[in-house]
């Protein structure tokens, strides 16, 4: 069975864990409940760890790196939108800034995050309202 | 006030003449140069040199890098330097700046405009054609073992000549680091391999903007609050004095001074930016500034910049460490508050149950989807994303009392059962499909570098199921790939065979290969030997039993010019077994032989006379070397029992260099049919040669190769005339 079949398999589990109720099954059957909280998390765990084992460190890095990726995507999303149009603005002018003096790399990298906060901007803008409940 | 100005003034003058006189400057032309090649990614080291009466030089000063001989580090010399004879380096850049043909130090003839019979003060530097003609420049003249790429001053000093040649030195640069990657990913540590999978990870591109919003966001914070409020009477100066008015408690007593010192250090880069410009513009190199900043502060240039013995260079080094942990002080306190403000802010949002719902589906159903198509290992960064997407929703699901199974409708359950079946059927289904059809290969060029000058040999790393599209090859060189040949000139056929099927007829050639197995190949087949064996001196070698003599010992003579370190000096011998048992096996045995306790460059060549345990022998003759630290530091090796010397057969030592293929061996002459032996070769691969008029298609058997799956990943390709131009 190849690794990939492996991990299918797991999400399935997890699926049936999540959507289906469980929780009659084993009051059923073990005489108790509280499987449906309990369970898919384990599951996820061993996902995970099969994962890094796969992966080695670098899926470690990864996590790391994705948690704060992700940290940083819903702050911004929750902050104030005028705060993200005027950080925008900012790395904007410093974008020219370093461009008139000829660091253009670097010029480049604040061009990428003016895009990034105008994108995230207009996405805070688009979804807010049908993400978050008020 | 008048007083702190006048003090101020002074106190940048003084830094800058400081720096002007730092030995960063060019005083000669010599470290003019040296900084020049340095500034196209070349390690460069210079000597410093007196005369004596007989207007011979001697080395006063050794090289910076000493201790880097034979890596690749480049000594650079003027001719005018009619150095001693004696001194000796690997690589030596050798600038003709005289007239005097006659100077017997000269590897080819050169002046300040020719080189062997160019005049570059009579060519258009313009013309395409010259560009041609300072490749010639790059090709290495190798006169006793040492290599010189010799360059008329002329060169450096003409701008558009210099810019040419800066190419071809970057690509030589370049060119340089593969050897060094040789191997691929088996011979990397799994540190070094994690780097650079990290390195070309999409995430760490996305992380880094992340943090860089945020670095801004800490610094900026306060400014974004008051500038989004509507209240115009927040833009006064007080603005500035509470950006940073968020400390922790430990830090809050002293930051008014903590945020003044770091002002006052960061005040200094002005100074410093206008010195570096300063020298950039004498350089004729607009991006000097930038470049000398971002090369100081590399961390990977950490042990050159220590090394460096430039005080300017460390002192800039230590002046940035102490800016950045002035720069943690001061935004410590708004990165504790910021992380505190998004926990509130997490706790206090609530999701909508509809998103929530489908986003759980949506990125259960594209992971496992996925995972049809998809092999795990190309997929890691996106299955960690998904499972961290699925914690954190189970997490805030249970914070707030959420059972998903609820959220959905019958209609919308049996939607998402359905949509899990295709899922299971994809996952069933495709890779059976997959089985049996041909592998669809995806085709990019061989040589994929957007530079001008691209040089053999060349390292390409590729993706999984990528052919190349066809590279005509021109030259007149043997091109190889990693152990396999693939062109000769005027070979009609080429067939590359394992060494161990080692015939000695016809026109062949023995390729280096990995060290233990190409050992144990000429154990199993002694007839190889005399092809490799050597005249010089290796640490490699061979010897016979020399059982029932008097007790043996082993000599070691030691050069200590280039300071080596102390080290524990071991034998190791490798013999095939003797009895029936241990007939097929190989055994290695491994004596400490010396412990080395290191010498200094005044002690010159130390000899090193010590009792040698050796064990008994397996075989009547046996390959031993000798290892534990650079073969380059010693000078010569003896056997002794009593008062006879053991014969030892020294073999090729560049057996022992793992880090770059070489031809060990080749018959004279050419030939139609020629073979190609190497310990890395490990089924037959026969290559007819068919030229067409643009030339040879490299990438016809490279391909070949690639779908047998032998190539390593970086794969070398590389000449038996080392440096050749491969695009241009």
């Amino acid at each position: 069975m190849s690794f990939n079949a492996l991990i299918y398999i797991l999400y399935l589990v997890f699926f049936i864990l999540l959507f289906l109720p469980i929780d009659t099954f084993f009051v059923r059957v073990v005489g108790a409940k509280k499987f449906s909280t309990t369970l898919p998390p384990l599951l996820l765990i061993v996902i995970f760890l099969l994962v890094m084992i796969k992966s080695g460190i670098i899926g470690v890095i990864y996590a790391a790196l994705t948690f704060a990726g992700l940290w940083a995507f819903f702050y911004g999303f929750l902050s104030q939108r005028k705060h993200i149009y005027i950080l925008a603005i900012i790395l904007f002018v410093s974008c020219i800034l370093f461009h008139v003096l000829g660091i253009n790399k670097i010029a480049e990298f604040f061009a990428t995050l003016v895009y990034l906060c105008l994108a995230l901007g207009a996405f805070k803008d688009v979804f807010y309202d049908r993400i978050v409940d008020e | 006030m008048n007083k702190s100005i006048t003090k101020f003034t002074l106190f940048f003058a003084l830094l800058g003449i400081a720096f002007l006189s730092s030995g960063t400057m060019a005083s000669n032309s010599v470290d003019y140069y040296k900084e020049l090649f340095r500034s196209w990614n070349l390690t460069i080291d210079t000597i410093e040199t007196q005369e004596d009466t007989a207007g011979i030089n001697y080395v006063v000063e050794p090289p910076e890098n000493v201790n880097t001989i034979g890596a690749d580090s480049y000594l650079l010399l003027l001719s005018s330097q009619k150095l001693s004879p004696g001194f000796s380096y690997r690589n030596i850049i050798l600038i003709c700046d005289t007239d005097d043909l006659l100077n017997s130090a000269l590897p080819a003839p050169c002046t300040y405009t020719t080189l062997r019979d160019i005049n570059f003060s009579l060519l258009k530097p313009d013309e395409s054609i010259t560009s041609n003609i300072l490749g010639e420049v790059i090709r290495p003249v190798v006169v006793g073992g040492v290599t010189y790429y010799v360059v008329p001053e002329i060169l450096l000093v003409t701008p558009e000549y210099r810019l040419k040649l800066g190419n071809y030195f970057k690509a030589l640069a370049d060119a340089d680091k593969v050897t060094l990657e040789r191997g691929g990913a088996l011979s990397k540590t799994p540190v070094f391999d994690t780097v650079d999978k990290l390195r070309n990870s999409s995430i760490l591109e996305g992380s880094i903007y992340a943090f860089a919003l945020l670095t801004v966001v800490l610094l900026a914070g306060r400014l974004l609050v008051l500038l989004g409020s509507r209240s115009r009477s927040n833009f006064t100066k007080e603005l500035f004095v509470v950006v940073y008015r968020r400390p922790l408690n430990f830090i809050r007593k002293n930051f008014d001074v903590i945020i003044f010192i770091f002002f006052i250090i960061s005040t200094l880069y002005i100074p410093i930016i206008y010195a570096l410009g300063v020298r950039g513009a004498l350089m004729g190199d607009s991006g000097y500034a930038a470049s000398y900043i971002l090369n100081t502060l590399n961390p990977t240039n950490f042990p050159q910049v220590v090394m460096s013995k430039n005080i300017f260079k460390l002192g800039f080094l230590g002046y940035n460490y102490i800016l950045g942990i002035f720069a943690v002080l001061v935004t410590l306190p708004s990165f504790i508050s910021i992380i505190g403000n998004s926990v509130n802010k997490f706790r206090a949002f609530s999701l909508k149950n509809d998103f929530i719902k489908w986003a759980v589906v949506a990125v259960m159903w594209v992971t496992t989807a996925l995972l049809a198509f998809v092999e795990v290992e190309n997929m890691i960064s996106f299955l960690i994303g998904s499972l961290s997407f699925l914690m954190l929703s189970l997490v805030y699901m249970r914070n707030r009392k959420i059972v998903l199974v609820t959220l959905f409708n019958k209609k919308e359950g049996s939607i998402i059962i359905a949509s899990m079946v295709l899922t299971l059927t994809l996952n069933i289904t495709y890779p059976i499909y997959l089985n049996g059809t041909p592998i669809k290969y995806s085709h990019e060029p061989l040589i994929g570098l957007n530079k001008e000058i691209v040089l053999f040999p060349y390292s390409k790393k590729w993706g999984k199921n990528v052919l190349f599209r066809p590279h005509f090859y021109n030259g007149i060189s043997k091109v190889f790939a990693d152990g396999y040949l693939t062109y000769n000139q005027g070979a009609q056929k080429i067939i590359n065979r394992p060494l161990s099927a080692f015939e000695d007829s016809g026109n062949f050639a023995i390729i280096s290969g990995k060290i233990e197995p190409t050992i144990e190949i000429l154990l199993r087949n002694p007839g190889i030997l005399p092809l490799i064996q050597s005249n010089s001196f290796s640490t490699i070698f061979s010897f016979a039993d020399f059982a029932g003599q008097q007790a043996p010992r082993i000599e070691l003579a030691i050069i200590c010019t280039a300071n080596p370190e102390p080290a524990t000096i071991n034998l190791e011998i490798y013999s095939l077994g003797r009895d029936e048992a241990e007939q097929n096996a190989i055994i290695t045995e491994s004596i400490e032989i010396l412990k080395f306790p290191g010498c200094s460059s005044s002690d010159g060549t130390k000899i090193f006379e010590v009792p040698l345990g050796m064990p008994p022998l397996h075989e009547n003759f046996v390959i031993a070397r000798v290892v534990g630290t650079e073969p380059s530091i010693f000078l010569e090796v003896k056997l002794v029992t009593g008062d006879t010397e053991i014969p030892l057969t020294f073999l090729n030592k560049d057996i022992l260099n793992e880090n770059k293929y070489s031809i060990l061996y080749q018959t004279p002459g050419t030939a139609k049919f020629i073979t190609s032996y190497s310990a890395d070769v490990e089924k037959e691969f026969p290559i007819d040669v068919k030229t067409t008029e643009e030339g040879f298609d490299l990438s016809a058997p490279i391909n070949e190769l690639m779908k047998m799956g032998v190539l390593n990943n970086p794969f070398i390709i590389w000449t038996d005339q080392g440096i050749e131009v491969i695009q241009r």
